[in-house]
């Protein structure tokens, strides 16, 4: 069972992906070939996440992630992998239920 | 100039994968990450899902498995030789003999990432058309020389 914050990282994997694979740059600096028809295939994972994701979360992580590409980051050695600010005394890994988000740059918070 | 070199280490080189299919393949080049159990399963997860949209097999036995994770705080490179072959549902249905992990994270200074990617497609296709003989090599140093060799 995966927790909640695992599960907004994932989702934030499938969303860059998607950009990746329309970008331009993508393509012209790999050649690689996509398959169109099978990005539905990936959308169709995409939603079923969402659908297990509280919707106020899913809410705020669908506007931070348009605003910034980024909506949930890893605390690495204690900060916060987006904006590198260290947390604050106290703040330790949620309940599988529960979240937290870095207190200054607001994005979400995976404890690896 | 941005160079392959810092990415490479003879830790992240198996010269003789077990993997017969393109699933233990990609499992087998995660290992060399030596990333926590959880970490793993999330990059796998997220390599898989790139290689529905479309199998990153390039032909003449070269696949170059790759992904951007939220779970990397770093840009890794593995690479993997399978004297057997893979079947990695290449481009050419040919088996797949050489391999070039990629995973970077969301936002790596400079998107070093795709030049990085770009840099391996180049690689890749320059060892598909000089027929360079890397399944004659025996240890991860001497593999780590060739790929330099090629990347000028």
């Amino acid at each position: 069972m995966k927790s909640l914050s695992e599960k907004l990282l994932i989702l934030q994997d499938i969303e860059m992906k998607l950009l990746e694979i329309k970008s331009k740059e993508y393509i012209e600096k790999t050649g690689f070939e996509i398959d169109e028809s099978k990005i539905l295939e990936i959308e169709e994972y995409k939603k079923k996440l969402e659908s297990e994701i509280p919707p106020q979360y899913l809410r705020r992580f669908k506007a931070l992630f348009s605003r910034y590409n980024r909506a949930v980051a890893i605390v690495y050695d204690n900060a916060c992998s987006n904006c590198f600010s260290r947390l604050p005394t106290g703040i330790k890994k949620p309940s599988d239920n529960e979240l937290v988000s870095c207190n200054v740059c607001g994005v979400f918070l995976y404890f690896p | 100039m941005i160079m392959l070199e810092k990415l490479l280490s003879e830790e992240r080189v198996k010269i003789g994968m077990k993997a017969k299919t393109k699933d233990e393949a990609l499992e087998e080049l995660v290992d060399l990450l030596k990333l926590p159990d959880n970490s793993k399963q999330i990059i796998l997860d997220a390599l898989k899902k790139r290689e529905i949209i479309g199998s990153t097999g390039i032909g003449r036995g070269i696949a170059i498995p790759h992904t951007r994770s939220t779970i990397v705080n770093d840009v890794y490179l593995a690479i993997g030789i399978s004297k057997e072959g893979v079947e990695f549902q290449a481009v050419d249905n040919q088996p797949v003999h050489l391999f070039f992990l990629l995973i970077a994270p969301p936002n790596d200074p400079g998107t070093m990432y795709l030049i990085f990617l770009g840099k391996i497609a180049q690689i890749a296709k320059r060892i598909a058309k000089e027929n360079v003989d890397y399944l004659s090599i025996e240890n991860p140093k001497d593999l780590i020389n060739l790929i330099l060799s090629l990347e000028a």
